[in-house]
C-alpha cells in the first residue's frame, strides 16, 4: 500500500499502452505548471532520480545507500586495470569463504567480457569452477572469439534466454551483471546516436547553426557542451537542455564537453534507473529485495565510479581502456580495434516471456518502486491517488 | 605456399573466371558495398552480387559489425573501389528509428539500400598509424579472400553435377522445403553433418588472414574430392585466384573408378 510520504527508488507513469488512462488523468488534473510536467512525461525525464545536483521531481524520492554517488576526488589514481582485478579479488574471497556460487550474464559485448576477463585473470582454477556463464545465442554471435578459446568447455554455461534471474537464485546462484558498465566508461547510447546521426537531427536547424554544428561534428569530446545546445534541444527538447544544464551548475563535478554531458546525465540521472529496472521487471514477482539481495552490480563500485569521474579521455570515448584490458588477455586485434559498441538491453528483453502474468502486473503496467524496494502497479488505488496528489500539486522549478 | 601469394596478387582485379558468371558486367560499377560503422568506412566493394556480399558480411561478423549498403541509382554515388573505398563514408540521414540506422547494428549482417549521400573524410584518422595501417590493410585483405571464397564455393557447388555434392543439397532441401517433424527419422544424419559449405564458411568464420585459412580450405576439400569428374576444384580455384594445389591431386579419385552417385 503506496503511501504519500512514501518515497520513489525508481519510476514514474510511462507512455505504454497499459497507462493511457494515467496520462489522460495527468493531463486533467495537472496544475498550471503541469505543462512542464506534461513536458517531462514525454520525454520521459520524470523517471530519472538524480544522485547529484538539483533535478525537480513531482513526488518525494530517494536514492539508497549502496547506489550513492561517491565523493568527486580529482587526484583519484587507481588504474582501470587495478579496479577491475580487485572487483575480482573480492569476488575469490566470497568463494573462499563461504563456497558462493555466481553466474555472470554474458551478453558478449564489452561490459560483460571485461568482468569474465578480470575473474580468468585473478581466479585460480579451483575458484573458477564457481563461476557460471549465463549467455545466449546472441551471446555467442557477439563475440564467437572470445567464447572459443576462454568460455567453451571452461564454465558451466546457462541459457541466459531461459533462466530468469528468480530461476538463477532458486539455483543457489549470486548474480553477477554488467549493467552500469554505459555509466562508466562512454560512449552511452544517445552519444553515439547523435555521433551516427547526426545529419539526421541537424536538419531541421537554421542553415546558420546547420554549418556550425557541422563544423564542429567531429569535436563532441573537445568542444564545450553549449556550442551543441541547438542540437541537444532539437534532440531532447529545451526541457531536457535546461534541467540538465541545472542540475550540471548544482552538482560538484566538472562538465565540459558534450561527450561529459552525455556522460553526466547517464552517471548521474540514469544510474538508478538501470539498476532497478531488471529486479523490477525480469523476475516471476519475486520480492524484488530478494533479487537485489543476489544481485552484484559489477561496476557499482566507489573505486569505478571515482575512476569514471576523472578519467573521461579520448580513450574512454570508444571503450578502449576496457578493450585493452580484454586485449590482455584475448589478444584479439580485431576485437580490439573494430568492435562496436551497441545496446543490449533491448534485445535481451525480447526473451522474456510475460504471459503468465495477469495484464495489470505486466512490466509496462509498473509505476515504479518504492523506498521498500515493493514493485507498485498503475492499476492500484493508492498508486494512482498517489500520482493525482503529486501531479496536481508539482510545481515546477526549473 | 605459391597459392597464397597468388591469391594476394590477384585480389584486385577480378578473375576473368567469375566475369563468365556474371555476363555484361565488364562496365557495371560497384554498387554494392560493406561499411564498418566502428571506423565509419566503406572496407569492401562489390559489382556482381549482393547475396554473395551479405553472406561475406556474415562471415566477417566474427570480426566486425558491418551493414551492406546497396547504392542505388539514385545516390549519385562516385565509383568507389576496394582502394579508394576506405575513404569514404556516409552522412547518415535516416529517422533513428529506421531499420537502416546503423545503431541497430549488432554482429548480425544487414543489407539496406543506401539512401544517403556518400562523403570523401579521408583515410580513417585512428588508423594512420603505420601498425595500425597495417592491421586495417590485413582486414581489408581477408575481406577480400573471404567474398572470393564465397564466389568460388558457390559457383563450385551449384554448377556441377548435384550428385557430388549430395549432401549438401539434401541438407539445403531439408532445411528449407520441409517442415523438419515430418522428416526427422531420415533428417537427423543430413542435418547434423558438416557439409564442404559449411565447413569453408567455418573456416573463414574463425580464421583470421589467408595464411591462416587456406591450407584449412585445402585440407576441407580432400574428403569431398573423391569423384571430381565435373571440375568443381578448377572452378573454385580460378574463382579464388590461383591454380590448384597440387596436394589435392592426389585425392581425386581416377575417372574409371568413379560411379554415379555414391563412391
Amino acid at each position: 500500500m503506496l503511501k504519500l510520504h512514501d518515497r520513489i527508488v525508481f519510476g514514474g507513469p510511462h507512455k505504454s499502452e497499459y497507462q493511457k488512462n494515467t496520462w489522460n488523468d495527468i493531463k486533467k488534473v495537472a496544475s498550471k505548471d503541469g505543462k512542464t510536467f506534461i513536458e517531462l512525461y514525454q520525454k520521459n525525464l520524470h523517471r530519472y532520480i538524480p544522485r547529484a545536483g538539483e533535478w525537480s521531481l513531482p513526488w518525494p524520492h530517494e536514492i539508497p545507500e549502496e547506489y550513492k554517488m561517491p565523493e568527486y576526488e580529482p587526484t583519484f589514481k587507481k588504474s582501470y586495470d587495478n579496479i577491475c582485478n580487485n572487483r575480482a579479488a573480492e569476488i575469490a574471497k566470497l568463494i573462499r569463504d563461504n563456497d558462493y556460487k555466481f553466474a555472470v550474464m554474458w551478453s558478449g559485448g564489452i561490459d560483460s567480457t571485461v568482468i569474465l576477463t578480470a575473474l580468468i585473470k585473478n581466479l585460480s582454477k579451483n575458484e573458477l569452477k564457481n563461476i557460471a556463464v549465463c549467455a545466449n545465442a546472441s551471446s555467442l554471435i557477439e563475440n564467437p572469439t572470445f567464447f572459443k578459446k576462454f568460455i567453451c568447455n571452461n564454465f558451466e554455461i546457462l541459457d541466459s534466454s531461459i533462466c530468469r534471474y528468480d530461476q538463477l537464485i532458486e539455483k543457489n546462484y549470486y548474480i553477477i551483471t554488467g549493467e552500469l558498465g554505459d555509466q562508466i566508461e562512454g560512449p552511452n547510447q544517445p552519444y553515439i546516436d547523435t555521433q551516427q546521426n547526426y545529419y539526421y537531427y541537424i536538419k531541421n536547424l537554421s542553415s546558420t547553426s546547420k554549418s556550425y554544428l557541422i563544423s564542429i561534428k567531429d569535436k563532441m569530446y573537445d568542444s564545450h557542451y553549449q556550442e551543441y545546445k541547438d542540437l541537444i534541444i532539437e534532440r531532447f527538447g529545451e526541457e531536457y537542455y535546461l534541467r540538465v544544464e541545472k542540475n550540471i551548475k548544482t552538482a560538484n563535478v566538472p562538465i565540459f564537453s558534450y561527450y561529459d554531458y552525455q556522460w553526466w546525465f547517464h552517471f548521474n540521472l540514469r544510474w538508478t534507473t538501470s539498476v532497478f529496472r531488471a529486479p523490477a521487471q525480469y523476475n516471476n514477482q519475486t520480492h524484488c529485495k530478494k533479487i537485489l539481495d543476489r544481485l552484484i552490480f559489477w561496476y557499482n563500485a566507489t573505486d569505478y565510479q571515482k575512476w569514471s569521474m576523472v578519467n573521461r579521455s579520448k580513450e574512454t570515448e570508444f571503450r578502449q581502456t576496457s578493450k585493452k584490458y580484454i586485449h590482455e588477455l584475448d589478444k584479439n586485434d580485431w576485437y580490439f580495434y573494430f568492435k562496436t559498441k551497441m545496446d543490449s538491453g533491448g534485445h535481451l528483453k525480447t526473451y522474456y516471456d510475460y504471459s503468465h502474468l495477469a495484464p495489470e502486473q505486466h512490466p509496462n503496467a509498473m509505476f515504479g518502486m518504492d523506498q521498500n524496494y515493493n514493485r507498485l502497479y498503475i492499476g492500484s488505488p493508492d498508486v494512482q491517488e498517489y500520482i493525482r496528489h503529486y501531479v496536481s500539486t508539482y510545481n515546477c522549478d526549473r | 605456399m605459391d597459392e597464397i601469394a597468388q591469391i594476394k596478387k590477384s585480389l584486385n582485379e577480378d578473375p576473368a573466371e567469375l566475369k563468365n558468371y556474371y555476363p555484361s558486367t565488364e562496365n557495371k560499377k560497384n554498387k554494392y558495398v560493406l561499411f564498418s560503422p566502428k571506423i565509419s568506412r566503406f572496407i569492401l566493394t562489390e559489382k556482381y552480387n549482393p547475396f554473395i556480399l551479405f553472406e561475406t558480411a556474415q562471415i566477417l561478423s566474427s570480426k566486425l559489425s558491418t551493414i551492406v549498403y546497396i547504392i542505388s541509382d539514385k545516390n549519385n554515388a562516385p565509383t568507389i573501389n576496394n582502394e579508394s573505398c576506405l575513404f569514404f563514408s556516409i552522412q547518415h540521414t535516416v529517422h533513428p528509428q529506421d531499420p537502416a540506422n546503423i545503431n541497430f547494428v549488432r554482429q548480425i549482417a544487414r543489407m539496406i539500400v543506401l539512401n544517403t549521400n556518400l562523403y570523401k573524410p579521408g583515410y580513417p584518422a585512428d588508423f594512420l598509424e603505420a601498425s595500425k595501417k597495417t592491421l586495417l590493410s590485413k582486414l581489408q585483405e581477408y575481406a577480400m579472400f573471404c567474398l572470393r571464397c564465397m564466389h568460388a564455393i558457390n559457383w563450385s557447388i551449384n554448377t556441377n553435377d548435384p550428385y557430388v555434392e549430395k549432401d549438401q543439397h539434401e541438407k539445403y532441401y531439408l532445411e528449407n522445403f520441409f517442415h523438419q517433424p515430418q522428416v526427422k527419422q531420415f533428417s537427423d544424419k543430413i542435418l547434423n553433418q558438416s557439409t564442404l559449405l559449411s565447413t569453408i564458411k567455418n573456416i573463414l568464420y574463425e580464421c583470421e588472414s589467408i595464411e591462416e585459412a587456406l591450407p584449412k580450405i585445402i585440407d576441407a576439400w580432400k574428403p569431398h574430392i573423391k569423384q571430381d569428374r565435373t571440375n568443381r576444384l578448377k572452378v573454385f580455384f580460378d574463382i579464388l585466384g590461383t591454380t590448384t594445389p597440387k596436394e589435392l591431386y592426389g585425392f581425386i579419385l581416377p575417372l574409371e573408378k568413379q560411379t554415379l552417385g555414391e563412391v
